[in-house]
């Protein structure tokens, strides 16, 4: 099994008040396929997202991804884990501002071991004419792009999306949706996304869905349809 | 690594508030650099010269050719006689030396060595008169040719007589020629000049011994001889006021710096955190986050001790020429340079490193989501606050928020106010306290210092001249030295007043400057011991007065009364005030001056002294500029987002200024009137330590006019850089509210 969680748990302590995030979720995820979290508002979809990511810690359980437990890592090995295993797309797309649109994507490659072409994957994701742009002189659909590629170039073997269309409308989701596919069909991706759109679970392998911090039903979708299928 | 580019990009795009924690980095460095290479120069210059060119130890005059094998033998010290002479032509005064082969050498600055028929002149004089070398010049009716440049060594500080404050090379000059040619022009010396090298045991023995076999008139120790130590005093001064300067700069722009940096790193915790997110470690973070303090230190280092270098050769010659002190030599003073770039390194690397540092405690959730959304996600609520109206309310939650801030303003307006007030008082105490001095204390118009202390039956003394009688004492326990002067009571010459501006008159008891009792720590009433510099004999005096005098180490008596407690005959005097000029045999004559001149060269002078008070004054006004610019800007810089949401909904510019920044108003005010006290504290302390160990007394005190100029340039400056920041919160369009929300 490529991902495993086991029972975890994220608690939030505010003074005496405590918020379990995560209430002992598990599930097992496959190499190569699409998932997409759903839930409500504060069910705890981001904190599964920080934490699979290896940005946060789970207070109880254990996740294993290939076989290696990341629960138990420390800071530096976390920060391998992310270098080697993770790409993540944000809702609000987190490009550096400071760097051009091919350097943003640069500084994702040279952290990987073998990663693909920055031009190749911009022209990919449409966004090779804005190469020399900095990120505060591109649309919002254009800038999720850009995260995009950034999370693709490096070559993860998983790419973690929270809400990657949730600042966009409907045409710039749709290219996104399709973007993704299109990194999971031609590199074997395991792809999670976040999202608040029930449409955009029927292009996925299987849902989970979350409520105040349970995992309540883990389905799996035999009627998947391309990305250019689903509509809203 | 491609995410190295980030913090020039960065710098770039915020380059006004960049460019002025540079700045502040460059003029900490450039004061440093300034002052201390050019003092350095100057210091090592004159060791150079005293030691080459072998300065006395002290000089005496005698009324009859001294022994020297006998002195030299007896008391183990070097001996020189050195043949003077005045003239006085078209009212320049020229004192006339003999070249002198062991002690006292001139250095020739520029031209050579005179040979017959040839003089050297003195650096200022020469340079005032504009004479060229090969000039001719004519002395008591006989050319002779300017052959150069002479400084001497125990004339760098060149005033006509002892107790002037400031040369005056208009009126005054020093000139150098061979024994033979003053000789020459003055056959008959009356009087004989010795100076003299080595350390005497008993000084008292040694006058004793020179007095009783050829009549002392005057001795002067080197450490007592204003030509000498005036020079030294203000170039210990100016070392004094160096490194503290400096070292304060330099934290305060640190301290702004700790500020700026963490706001820096504040404003790009979506990047950072997404750095992590990529799977960046800290350390590369790290890397490249430090190389905002390694930018700043770097520019603002390289640019301040540019300047400051320089600047210090020019500034070097500039006090040179004040003092007229020779350049013997050049050298590079790298352990200054070590010092300029050191200093603000530790400073802005540790500011730097604790910044981030601080930001990595955080897990990477939450350097995503910010820093300020976790501590300063909602303004305080105080519960005091609430009474005031809206905006003040606001107001005084945004100081309260940016306490560090506003602290650190006041410190920098504090230090601005306390650097111009120096300048301002410095101005003010020389120029203004001499001149009113002689207007209101010292009403005489001429001065004639006697060759003795006699009844001087030659002299018809007109009514308006008074007989004055003067005796010089050591301090007991002291460095200090006093003169103490018989007047006439009921003086029209010279005129005491007490604190209060009541008119003091002299009896029998002594009444003392105050500047004087201010560096003795005395007071009214107590007792102070002196011993005759001349014979050794002691006394104990009791202090009934301390007049009211900008300078001067002086003590007052009256005339008759001085005459008998010191031994002399009713009716004997040493020297004339008066307000004409009289008529006195030039046998008689020992030294005399007229007021006019002093006054004349009181205002030559003010003109460079405002140099180096500018250079103060400018400092402490861009110090103050940086400081509100940088730290308002960064309160703007933070509170974009609500100043966006202000404006959305409706509020004017005009009120959003005051709700965010109206608290500098208060840091303003609180720092100007804390700087006050603590500018009299902190000149009192320079002067004190500047003046401890040497003969020269002068009181500085803080005048409205310092205090008002001083209000009104901060003030200025102040309201300049809220105009420039101003500016800037014109610029925030309600639109920054979406645009922070996508960071
Ligand atoms: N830093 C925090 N401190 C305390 N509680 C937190 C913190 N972050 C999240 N929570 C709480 O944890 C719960 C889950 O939050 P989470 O952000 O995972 O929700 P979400 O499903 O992503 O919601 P949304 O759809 O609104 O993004 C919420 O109840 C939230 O209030
Ligand atoms: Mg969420």
């Amino acid at each position: 099994m490529f991902v495993k969680a086991e029972k975890v748990s994220k608690i939030y302590r505010l003074g005496k008040n405590e918020t379990r995030a995560l209430n002992e979720v598990s599930f097992e995820l496959e190499r190569g396929k699409i998932y997409t979290v759903i839930g409500p508002s504060g069910s705890g979809k981001t904190t599964l997202f920080n934490i699979l990511g290896g940005l946060d810690r789970a207070e109880e359980g254990k996740i294993f991804v290939d076989n290696k437990e990341i629960t138990s890592m420390d800071q530096k090995r976390l920060a391998d884990y992310r270098r080697d295993y993770v790409g993540f797309v944000f809702q609000f797309y987190n490009l550096i501002n400071g760097l051009t649109v091919y350097e943003n994507v640069l500084a994702s490659a040279a952290l990987s071991e073998n990663p693909l072409d920055v031009d190749m994957v911009l022209k990919m994701m449409d966004v090779y004419s804005e190469r020399d742009k900095f990120p505060f002189e591109l649309s919002g659909g254009q800038q999720q792009r850009v995260a995009i590629a950034r999370a693709v170039v490096k070559n993860p073997v998983l790419i973690l999306c929270d809400e990657p269309t949730g600042a966009l409308d409907y045409e710039s989701s749709k290219l996104v949706l399709k973007l993704l596919e299109d990194v999971n069909r031609q590199f074997g991706t395991t792809i999670l996304i976040i999202t608040h759109n029930l449409a955009i679970s029927r292009m996925a392998d299987a849902t989970l869905r979350l409520r105040s911090g349970r995992l309540v039903e883990f389905s799996e979708n035999p009627q998947k349809i391309s990305a250019q299928e689903v509509t809203w | 690594m491609v995410i190295k580019k980030i913090p020039l990009r960065t710098i770039k795009r915020d380059f006004l508030q960049f460019f002025s924690i540079i700045m502040l980095v460059a003029i900490a460095s450039m004061t440093y650099t300034l002052f201390a290479v050019s003092m350095e120069d100057i210091d090592r210059n004159y060791e150079m010269f005293k030691r080459d060119y072998v300065q006395e130890d002290g000089y005496f005059i005698t009324s009859k050719e001294v022994d020297e094998s006998l002195l030299k033998d007896k008391f183990e010290i070097d001996l020189e006689e050195r043949l003077f002479y005045e003239t006085q032509q078209n009212g320049i005064t020229l004192r006339i030396f003999s070249i002198s082969d062991k002690i006292n050498k001139p250095y020739i600055g520029v031209g050579k060595m005179p040979e017959e028929g040839e003089i050297l002149l003195d650096p200022s004089f020469f340079k005032a008169h504009q004479y060229q070398t090969n000039d001719e010049i004519t002395i008591s009716g006989q050319k002779f040719k300017v052959s150069g440049i002479g400084y001497l060594p125990d004339y760098i500080y060149i005033i006509k007589n002892d107790q002037d404050l400031l040369p005056d090379p208009e009126y005054f000059g020093v000139v150098m020629m061979l024994k033979s040619d003053v000789q020459k022009l003055f056959p008959a010396p009356r009087v004989h000049y010795y100076s003299y090298k080595g350390k005497v045991d008993n000084i008292e023995d040694f006058k004793g011994f020179i007095n009783s076999n050829w009549g002392l008139l005057k001795f002067v120790e080197r450490d007592q001889n204003p030509r000498i130590i005036y020079t030294e005093m203000k170039v210990e001064n100016a070392k004094r006021i160096t490194l503290p300067i400096s070292l304060f700069i330099i934290i305060v722009s640190s301290f702004i710096l700790f500020i700026v940096m963490r706001r820096v790193i504040n404003t790009m915790h979506a990047e950072i955190g997404t750095l992590y997110s990529m799977g960046y470690t800290q350390k590369d973070v790290f890397k490249v986050f430090m190389r905002f303090p390694l930018y700043i230190w770097l520019f603002g280092s390289i640019i301040g001790i540019l300047l400051g270098y320089f600047g210090a050769y020019p500034f070097a010659e500039f006090y040179r020429s004040f003092f007229t002190l020779p350049k013997l030599t050049s050298f590079f003073p790298w352990q200054h340079v070590f010092v300029a770039l050191l200093l603000p390194a530790i400073f802005i690397f540790l500011s730097g490193y604790f910044a981030l540092r601080n930001f990595f405690k955080l897990t990477i959730v939450q350097v995503l989501h910010g820093i300020d959304e976790i501590k300063f996600g909602k303004l305080p609520t105080i519960k005091f606050f609430d009474r005031f109206e809206f905006k003040t309310r606001i107001m005084l939650k945004y100081g309260w928020r940016h306490f560090a801030r506003e602290l650190i303003l006041i410190v920098g307006i504090i230090f601005s106010t306390i650097l111009m007030m120096y300048g301002m008082t410095a101005k003010d105490s020389i120029i203004v306290a001499i001149e009113k001095a002689y207007n209101d204390n010292f009403r005489y118009n001429y001065l004639y210092m006697l060759n003795s202390t006699t009844e001087h039956p030659e002299i018809n003394l007109q009514s308006s001249a008074e007989p004055y009688n003067l005796l010089a004492f050591d301090v007991e326990g002291t460095k200090a030295s006093i003169m103490i002067y018989g007047i006439k009571s009921n003086s029209d010459m010279i005129k005491l007043y007490d604190e209060k501006g009541k008119e003091i008159s002299v009896s029998d008891q002594l009444i003392i400057s105050k500047p004087f009792a201010n560096k003795l720590g005395i007071d009214e009433g107590d007792e102070i011991k002196i011993k005759n510099k001349f014979t050794g004999q002691e006394y104990t005096l009791k202090v009934y007065k301390v007049a009211d005098l900008p300078v001067g180490n002086n003590g007052y008596m009256e005339l008759e009364s001085f005459n008998r407690l010191f031994g002399y005959d009713s009716g004997e005097y040493v020297g004339i005030f008066s307000k004409e000029k009289i008529d006195i045999p030039e046998s008689s004559v020992f030294e005399s001056y007229t007021k006019s001149e002093l006054l004349t060269t009181i205002k030559a002078s003010a003109e460079d002294l405002s140099k180096t008070i500018g250079v103060m004054a400018l400092i402490a006004a861009i110090l103050a500029l940086l400081i509100v610019y940088v730290l308002s800007t960064l309160t703007i810089n933070e509170n974009k987002k609500n100043i966006g949401i202000l404006k959305m909904l409706g509020y004017k510019e005009n009120s959003i200024f005051k709700m965010v920044l109206g608290f500098n108003y208060i840091s303003f005010l609180v720092g100007f009137i804390t700087g006050i006290p603590l500018s009299k504290l902190t000149m009192d302390s320079f002067m004190n330590a500047a003046t401890k160990d040497i003969d020269f007394a002068m009181s500085l005190d803080l005048s409205i006019n310092s205090v008002l100029s001083t209000f009104i340039i901060l003030l200025v400056v102040f309201l300049l850089s809220r105009f420039l920041v101003r500016a800037k919160i014109a610029k925030v369009m309600p639109v920054e509210i979406l645009r922070q929300q996508v960071d």
